[in-house]
């Protein structure tokens, strides 16, 4: 992220798009009041000198939460998400993919606002943009501040585990996932796309029109044709 | 861990890198990679065939509708769609890296957006395209071919006609693609895409 947040219009977008998450936390917060539990939750500012480490768990349910009180230390957190599943951590993150050209992941930080914004964020695997604050204006946890950074996994980043660490105040956060291959390297699973024996026969036909190649052992000008469509607009001009 | 209101809070952050990405407040996107430099030639086709490009497509011209970009290679997203260059760049295209260098047999994909970042994309007239224009395409060899429009086509995005598009071809054609048609609010897309179909000239 090449700049922090300025304009008025993204903010205003910003906050018509938080509100129904907002709304959605209210209605939950009645039912069941909010607090945030974590494993590693110290109360008020840590005092040894020794750096605690939370290590992120894999996905899980909620649990019942319990009232939190104004002078409550905020429990610490980091966890990775894909954007496309945002509701639940991820514990695994695929090399050489995008989210509509974006980064596909974001790193989730939770700090207590009374010790400042996160720092040293973190990953041997992860490409990180800078850390963005989350609009919170309903405040139901009390000092609680979110934060997110977008994040894709790194081309030269090995499989399997690695971490991305951050810190709030001096408490070290930890969170575990795996590496994997992307689609790239995957079997190919849509070379040649679906089209029933018509298509499938004009495709031959073509090819063996163009000479590359003798019946099924011919390799398509496409290698990989793409599924589905193709998305190319963000709908600014579609009133003009 | 229980961390409740979590999913909510994570919902605002979506909203939150996703918005901002959209309406440039951090230009995050991750750009494609960069068309690569020229390899070493390949062997040359066989006497008399014409020799095949090796180097990728650096830009593409479309000079009836002012049109002109730089080009980078996209490929194919988790779920097998193609990816697209980043909407926070609109007036970026893209060329497809698993389908032909432009000016070899086969059909070349290109793609770009009508608009994005509150702003008109570098395809946003090519629904003004039509039978007959030329598109040039510049090589990284500092080649270029020229290809002469044949057809177009705007169709809803779920009828993309896959062989005509992604299909073998006799010689060197080009695939110009971008979305067109009313725009679904609630989808947040448009409903067609342009397709232009052009073929060497």
């Amino acid at each position: 992220m090449k700049k922090l947040v300025g304009p008025t219009l993204a903010l205003t977008a910003l906050t018509v798009l938080a509100a129904p998450a907002a709304l959605a936390q209210t209605t939950t917060g009645t039912q069941t009041p909010a607090v945030a539990t974590n494993s590693a939750s110290p109360t008020g500012a840590p005092t040894t000198t020794a750096a605690p480490t939370t290590t992120a768990t894999p996905p899980t349910t909620d649990v019942p939460p319990t009232t939190p009180k104004p002078g409550d230390h905020v429990p610490s957190l980091i966890s990775l998400v894909d954007y496309t599943n945002p509701t639940v951590d991820t514990t695994t993150a695929k090399k050489g993919i995008t989210f509509l050209g974006l980064k596909p992941y974001f790193v989730y930080i939770r700090c207590d606002d009374r010790e400042g914004a996160p720092t040293g964020l973190s990953s041997d695997a992860l490409d990180l943009e800078g850390l963005k604050l989350i609009p919170d204006n309903l405040k139901l946890i009390p000092h609680s501040a979110s934060y997110a950074a977008s994040a894709s996994v790194k081309d030269s980043a090995s499989l399997g585990k690695h971490t991305v660490t951050a810190r709030c105040g001096t408490e070290t956060l930890t969170y575990s996932f795996e590496v994997l291959d992307g689609p790239k390297n995957e079997k190919p699973t849509t070379a040649p796309a679906p089209g029933g024996g018509s298509s499938a026969g004009a495709a031959e036909q073509a090819r063996a029109q163009a000479g590359a190649g003798k019946g099924a052992s011919a390799k398509p000008q496409v290698k990989v044709r793409p599924k589905g469509r193709v998305e190319t607009g963000g709908g600014a001009t579609a009133q003009r | 861990m229980g961390i409740h209101l979590r999913g909510g809070r994570r919902t605002v952050a979506v909203a939150t890198l996703f918005v901002s990405a959209l309406f440039g407040v951090t230009g995050c996107g991750t750009a494609p990679a960069p068309a690569p430099q020229p390899s070493a030639a390949q062997p040359a086709a066989a006497a008399g065939a014409p020799a095949e490009k090796t180097a990728p497509p650096a830009t593409v011209r479309i000079p009836k509708i002012g049109a002109e970009s730089s080009l980078v290679q996209i490929g194919l997203k988790a779920d097998g769609t193609l990816d697209v260059p980043p909407v926070d760049k609109p007036m970026q295209a893209a060329w497809y890296r698993e389908s032909p260098v432009p000016g070899n047999r086969g059909p070349a994909l290109i793609v770009g957006h009508v608009d994005g970042r509150q702003q008109p994309g570098i395809f946003f007239r090519l629904r003004e395209v039509a039978a007959g224009d030329q598109v040039v395409v510049g090589n990284g060899d500092g080649s270029q071919t020229t290809f002469t429009v044949t057809r177009t086509q705007q169709i809803d995005k779920d009828q993309l006609p896959s062989d005509a598009v992604y299909g073998d071809t006799p010689g060197p054609e080009l695939r110009l693609i971008t979305c067109g048609g009313s725009f679904d609010k609630a989808e947040h897309s448009y409903r067609d895409n342009i397709i232009v179909y052009a073929k060497a000239a």
